[in-house]
Protein backbone atom coordinates (compact mmCIF):
# COMPACT_ATOMS: atom_id res chain seq x y z
CA UNK A 1 0.00 0.00 0.00
CA UNK A 2 1.25 3.68 -1.10
CA UNK A 3 0.76 5.93 1.19
CA UNK A 4 -2.60 8.17 -0.79
CA UNK A 5 -4.06 4.21 -0.25
CA UNK A 6 -3.49 4.33 3.40
CA UNK A 7 -4.33 7.82 3.76
CA UNK A 8 -7.73 6.71 2.05
CA UNK A 9 -8.19 4.09 4.22
CA UNK A 10 -7.79 5.54 7.61
CA UNK A 11 -10.23 8.57 6.35
CA UNK A 12 -12.66 5.43 5.46
CA UNK A 13 -11.98 3.65 9.20
CA UNK A 14 -12.29 7.33 10.51
CA UNK A 15 -15.55 8.09 8.58
CA UNK A 16 -17.52 4.85 9.52
CA UNK A 17 -16.22 5.42 13.40
CA UNK A 18 -18.01 8.78 13.07
CA UNK A 19 -21.30 7.99 11.45
CA UNK A 20 -21.63 4.89 14.25
CA UNK A 21 -20.66 7.36 16.54
CA UNK A 22 -23.60 9.66 15.73
CA UNK A 23 -25.88 6.15 15.20
CA UNK A 24 -25.65 4.98 18.71
CA UNK A 25 -26.36 8.97 19.97
CA UNK A 26 -29.33 8.47 17.68
CA UNK A 27 -30.34 5.70 19.02
CA UNK A 28 -29.60 6.82 22.69
CA UNK A 29 -31.62 10.09 22.33
CA UNK A 30 -34.37 8.17 20.73
CA UNK A 31 -34.67 5.82 24.24
CA UNK A 32 -33.87 9.23 26.20
CA UNK A 33 -37.00 11.02 24.51
CA UNK A 34 -38.94 7.42 24.63
CA UNK A 35 -38.61 7.68 28.59
CA UNK A 36 -39.03 11.43 28.65
CA UNK A 37 -42.36 10.86 27.17
CA UNK A 38 -43.43 7.83 29.10
CA UNK A 39 -43.23 9.98 32.44
CA UNK A 40 -44.58 13.21 30.55
CA UNK A 41 -47.64 10.85 29.87
CA UNK A 42 -47.71 9.57 33.35
CA UNK A 43 -47.50 12.93 34.63
CA UNK A 44 -50.35 14.18 32.01
CA UNK A 45 -52.76 11.06 33.13
CA UNK A 46 -52.15 11.90 36.52
CA UNK A 47 -53.02 15.62 35.91
CA UNK A 48 -56.08 14.90 34.03
CA UNK A 49 -57.25 12.45 37.10
CA UNK A 50 -56.50 15.30 39.25
CA UNK A 51 -58.20 18.04 37.04
CA UNK A 52 -61.69 15.30 36.85
CA UNK A 53 -61.11 14.59 40.67
CA UNK A 54 -61.23 19.07 41.21
CA UNK A 55 -64.07 19.09 38.58
CA UNK A 56 -66.12 16.65 40.75
CA UNK A 57 -65.34 18.30 43.70
CA UNK A 58 -66.95 21.66 42.38
CA UNK A 59 -69.63 20.26 40.84
CA UNK A 60 -70.22 18.64 44.21
CA UNK A 61 -69.65 21.69 45.98
CA UNK A 62 -72.21 23.29 44.01
CA UNK A 63 -74.72 20.94 43.69
CA UNK A 64 -74.84 20.79 47.59
CA UNK A 65 -74.56 24.09 48.47
CA UNK A 66 -78.47 23.87 49.92
CA UNK A 67 -78.07 20.77 51.36
CA UNK A 68 -74.72 21.88 53.43
CA UNK A 69 -76.70 24.96 54.02
CA UNK A 70 -79.47 23.17 55.68
CA UNK A 71 -77.11 20.68 57.74
CA UNK A 72 -75.06 23.94 58.81
CA UNK A 73 -78.31 24.53 61.07
CA UNK A 74 -78.38 21.80 62.81
CA UNK A 75 -75.30 22.68 64.85
CA UNK A 76 -75.58 25.34 67.19
CA UNK A 77 -73.04 29.02 67.04
CA UNK A 78 -71.56 30.37 69.41
CA UNK A 79 -73.32 33.43 69.07
CA UNK A 80 -76.87 31.91 69.20
CA UNK A 81 -76.01 30.14 72.88
CA UNK A 82 -77.04 33.10 74.45
CA UNK A 83 -80.83 33.58 72.24
CA UNK A 84 -80.74 29.69 72.49
CA UNK A 85 -80.93 29.95 76.69
CA UNK A 86 -83.29 32.49 76.00
CA UNK A 87 -85.82 30.81 74.08
CA UNK A 88 -85.87 27.53 76.37
CA UNK A 89 -86.50 29.76 79.56
CA UNK A 90 -89.22 32.10 77.75
CA UNK A 91 -90.98 28.77 76.04
CA UNK A 92 -90.67 27.41 80.15
CA UNK A 93 -91.92 30.16 81.18
CA UNK A 94 -94.84 30.03 78.72
CA UNK A 95 -95.50 26.53 79.52
CA UNK A 96 -95.59 27.22 83.39
CA UNK A 97 -92.43 25.65 84.52
CA UNK A 98 -89.79 27.61 86.49
CA UNK A 99 -86.63 27.06 84.72
CA UNK A 100 -83.12 27.95 86.01
CA UNK A 101 -80.00 27.46 84.05
CA UNK A 102 -77.68 25.19 85.75
CA UNK A 103 -74.69 24.68 83.81
CA UNK A 104 -73.33 26.61 80.67
CA UNK A 105 -70.06 26.38 79.37
CA UNK A 106 -68.17 24.94 76.42
CA UNK A 107 -65.66 22.43 75.71
CA UNK A 108 -63.12 23.24 73.19
CA UNK A 109 -62.55 21.47 69.91
CA UNK A 110 -60.30 18.60 70.15
CA UNK A 111 -59.13 16.06 68.00
CA UNK A 112 -61.79 13.58 68.35
CA UNK A 113 -64.97 15.94 68.78
CA UNK A 114 -65.61 19.27 67.42
CA UNK A 115 -66.82 22.07 70.58
CA UNK A 116 -69.94 21.54 72.47
CA UNK A 117 -71.84 23.59 74.61
CA UNK A 118 -72.79 22.25 77.71
CA UNK A 119 -76.15 23.30 78.95
CA UNK A 120 -77.77 21.77 82.43
CA UNK A 121 -81.42 22.68 83.30
CA UNK A 122 -83.24 22.62 86.90
CA UNK A 123 -87.11 22.39 86.08
CA UNK A 124 -89.88 21.97 88.29
CA UNK A 125 -93.62 22.01 87.24
CA UNK A 126 -96.83 19.90 86.28
CA UNK A 127 -96.52 16.67 84.98
CA UNK A 128 -97.79 17.30 81.56
CA UNK A 129 -96.02 20.60 81.16
CA UNK A 130 -92.61 18.78 82.18
CA UNK A 131 -93.52 16.08 79.55
CA UNK A 132 -93.74 18.89 77.07
CA UNK A 133 -90.62 20.20 78.10
CA UNK A 134 -88.60 17.10 78.02
CA UNK A 135 -90.33 16.24 74.53
CA UNK A 136 -88.78 19.58 73.49
CA UNK A 137 -84.90 18.97 74.48
CA UNK A 138 -85.50 15.99 73.00
CA UNK A 139 -86.39 18.01 70.01
CA UNK A 140 -84.26 20.74 69.93
CA UNK A 141 -83.22 21.04 66.37
CA UNK A 142 -79.08 20.98 66.77
CA UNK A 143 -76.78 17.76 66.99
CA UNK A 144 -76.80 17.15 70.79
CA UNK A 145 -76.58 14.06 73.10
CA UNK A 146 -78.68 14.27 76.37
CA UNK A 147 -76.03 12.65 78.64
CA UNK A 148 -78.40 12.91 82.24
CA UNK A 149 -81.64 13.63 82.80
CA UNK A 150 -83.37 13.31 86.18
CA UNK A 151 -86.81 13.64 87.05
CA UNK A 152 -88.31 13.94 90.48
CA UNK A 153 -91.82 13.70 91.73
CA UNK A 154 -92.81 15.44 94.40
CA UNK A 155 -96.30 13.56 95.68
CA UNK A 156 -97.34 16.23 97.92
CA UNK A 157 -98.11 19.11 95.69
CA UNK A 158 -97.86 16.97 92.65
CA UNK A 159 -95.19 18.57 90.98
CA UNK A 160 -92.18 17.49 89.25
CA UNK A 161 -88.82 18.82 89.38
CA UNK A 162 -85.69 17.63 86.73
CA UNK A 163 -82.57 18.02 85.66
CA UNK A 164 -80.95 17.96 82.00
CA UNK A 165 -77.31 17.99 80.33
CA UNK A 166 -77.09 18.74 76.85
CA UNK A 167 -74.27 18.53 74.90
CA UNK A 168 -75.18 20.78 72.16
CA UNK A 169 -72.37 20.36 69.19
CA UNK A 170 -70.64 23.84 67.93
CA UNK A 171 -70.56 24.57 64.10
CA UNK A 172 -67.30 22.66 63.49
CA UNK B 1 11.32 -47.08 -24.78
CA UNK B 2 9.67 -44.51 -22.46
CA UNK B 3 10.88 -45.02 -18.97
CA UNK B 4 9.03 -44.07 -15.87
CA UNK B 5 11.36 -40.86 -15.55
CA UNK B 6 10.42 -39.86 -19.08
CA UNK B 7 6.16 -39.95 -17.99
CA UNK B 8 7.13 -38.16 -14.67
CA UNK B 9 8.40 -35.43 -16.86
CA UNK B 10 5.71 -35.67 -19.31
CA UNK B 11 3.03 -35.33 -16.29
CA UNK B 12 5.01 -32.51 -14.88
CA UNK B 13 5.04 -31.00 -17.99
CA UNK B 14 0.93 -31.41 -18.54
CA UNK B 15 0.31 -30.48 -14.83
CA UNK B 16 2.57 -27.95 -14.26
CA UNK B 17 1.17 -24.82 -12.89
CA UNK B 18 0.05 -21.65 -14.77
CA UNK B 19 1.08 -18.37 -12.34
CA UNK B 20 0.13 -16.33 -15.46
CA UNK B 21 1.61 -12.52 -15.63
CA UNK B 22 1.24 -11.75 -12.05
CA UNK B 23 -1.14 -8.91 -10.73
CA UNK B 24 1.43 -6.08 -9.63
CA UNK B 25 -1.70 -3.83 -9.14
CA UNK B 26 -3.27 -4.01 -5.52
CA UNK B 27 -6.20 -1.65 -5.88
CA UNK B 28 -9.01 -2.34 -8.74
CA UNK B 29 -11.45 0.69 -8.67
CA UNK B 30 -14.03 -1.34 -11.08
CA UNK B 31 -13.88 -4.11 -8.25
CA UNK B 32 -13.58 -1.55 -5.17
CA UNK B 33 -16.64 0.69 -6.33
CA UNK B 34 -18.64 -2.51 -7.19
CA UNK B 35 -18.42 -3.66 -3.75
CA UNK B 36 -18.89 0.42 -1.68
CA UNK B 37 -21.73 0.87 -4.06
CA UNK B 38 -23.15 -2.56 -3.72
CA UNK B 39 -22.53 -2.23 0.15
CA UNK B 40 -24.18 0.90 0.38
CA UNK B 41 -26.95 0.00 -1.34
CA UNK B 42 -27.59 -3.44 0.09
CA UNK B 43 -27.22 -1.18 3.63
CA UNK B 44 -29.98 1.40 2.98
CA UNK B 45 -32.03 -1.17 1.43
CA UNK B 46 -31.78 -3.26 4.91
CA UNK B 47 -32.11 -0.22 6.88
CA UNK B 48 -35.31 1.02 4.77
CA UNK B 49 -36.92 -2.20 5.10
CA UNK B 50 -36.68 -2.00 9.30
CA UNK B 51 -37.09 1.02 9.52
CA UNK B 52 -40.56 0.86 7.90
CA UNK B 53 -41.17 -1.93 9.82
CA UNK B 54 -40.60 0.08 12.80
CA UNK B 55 -42.34 3.21 11.75
CA UNK B 56 -45.68 0.54 10.95
CA UNK B 57 -45.71 -1.08 14.39
CA UNK B 58 -45.42 1.90 16.52
CA UNK B 59 -48.05 3.93 14.45
CA UNK B 60 -50.41 1.24 15.05
CA UNK B 61 -49.55 0.68 18.32
CA UNK B 62 -52.63 2.54 20.71
CA UNK B 63 -50.86 5.30 23.10
CA UNK B 64 -50.53 3.97 26.03
CA UNK B 65 -52.84 5.36 28.78
CA UNK B 66 -51.09 5.05 32.34
CA UNK B 67 -53.67 3.53 34.91
CA UNK B 68 -53.58 6.24 37.67
CA UNK B 69 -56.00 5.92 40.59
CA UNK B 70 -58.95 8.23 40.50
CA UNK B 71 -59.77 9.92 43.85
CA UNK B 72 -62.85 10.09 44.15
CA UNK B 73 -64.30 12.90 46.97
CA UNK B 74 -66.87 10.62 49.04
CA UNK B 75 -69.82 12.20 49.66
CA UNK B 76 -73.10 10.19 51.11
CA UNK B 77 -75.83 11.94 49.39
CA UNK B 78 -78.80 9.26 51.03
CA UNK B 79 -76.55 9.88 54.83
CA UNK B 80 -77.19 13.16 53.81
CA UNK B 81 -80.98 13.64 52.47
CA UNK B 82 -81.76 11.02 56.18
CA UNK B 83 -80.28 13.66 58.56
CA UNK B 84 -82.04 16.26 56.51
CA UNK B 85 -84.90 14.70 56.97
CA UNK B 86 -84.88 13.72 60.47
CA UNK B 87 -83.84 16.83 61.57
CA UNK B 88 -86.75 18.23 59.95
CA UNK B 89 -88.72 16.23 61.79
CA UNK B 90 -87.16 17.30 64.78
CA UNK B 91 -87.21 20.87 63.79
CA UNK B 92 -91.12 20.27 63.10
CA UNK B 93 -91.79 18.91 66.30
CA UNK B 94 -90.19 21.30 68.30
CA UNK B 95 -92.08 24.17 66.29
CA UNK B 96 -95.13 22.21 67.39
CA UNK B 97 -94.29 21.88 70.69
CA UNK B 98 -93.56 25.76 71.23
CA UNK B 99 -97.02 26.92 69.17
CA UNK B 100 -98.94 24.18 71.77
CA UNK B 101 -97.07 26.12 74.56
CA UNK B 102 -97.97 29.48 73.47
CA UNK B 103 -101.36 28.17 72.89
CA UNK B 104 -102.27 26.71 76.16
CA UNK B 105 -100.52 28.63 78.55
CA UNK B 106 -99.76 27.01 82.05
CA UNK B 107 -100.09 29.00 85.22
CA UNK B 108 -96.54 28.87 86.21
CA UNK B 109 -95.89 27.49 89.53
CA UNK B 110 -96.48 29.37 92.65
CA UNK B 111 -93.82 29.27 94.99
CA UNK B 112 -94.94 28.45 99.09
CA UNK B 113 -92.77 28.88 101.90
CA UNK B 114 -93.10 24.95 102.10
CA UNK B 115 -90.10 23.38 101.74
CA UNK B 116 -90.28 19.26 100.50
CA UNK B 117 -90.04 17.46 103.26
CA UNK B 118 -87.75 14.44 103.74
CA UNK B 119 -90.33 12.40 104.00
CA UNK B 120 -91.21 12.70 100.04
CA UNK B 121 -90.81 9.86 97.91
CA UNK B 122 -89.59 10.28 94.69
CA UNK B 123 -89.46 8.57 91.54
CA UNK B 124 -85.84 9.36 89.99
CA UNK B 125 -85.54 8.56 86.70
CA UNK B 126 -82.17 8.17 84.78
CA UNK B 127 -81.87 8.58 81.04
CA UNK B 128 -79.30 7.05 79.75
CA UNK B 129 -76.81 9.38 77.43
CA UNK B 130 -79.12 9.18 73.64
CA UNK B 131 -77.13 10.55 70.34
CA UNK B 132 -79.77 12.92 68.53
Amino acid sequence: MNKKTKLMLYISISYSVILMVFLVYGIYQVKVQGDTFDANLLLIAEQNSKELAYHNLIQTTESTKEDRATIEQFFITEKDTISFITDIEQLASKMGITLETSQLSVNPKTDKSAAQLYAGFKFTGQEKAIKQLVLLFENIPYHKTIPELVLTHNPEDGTWKGSILLYITITP
Amino acid sequence: MIEKKDLYKMARHIFRHSHGISDTKIMHPMREWVIGLGGSFATIIIGAVVSINTFVSFNQEQIYHPDVTEVAIPYNASLVEAAISKYQAKIDTYQTISNQSLATQLPPIISTTTTPTEKTVNTDTVVTPVAN
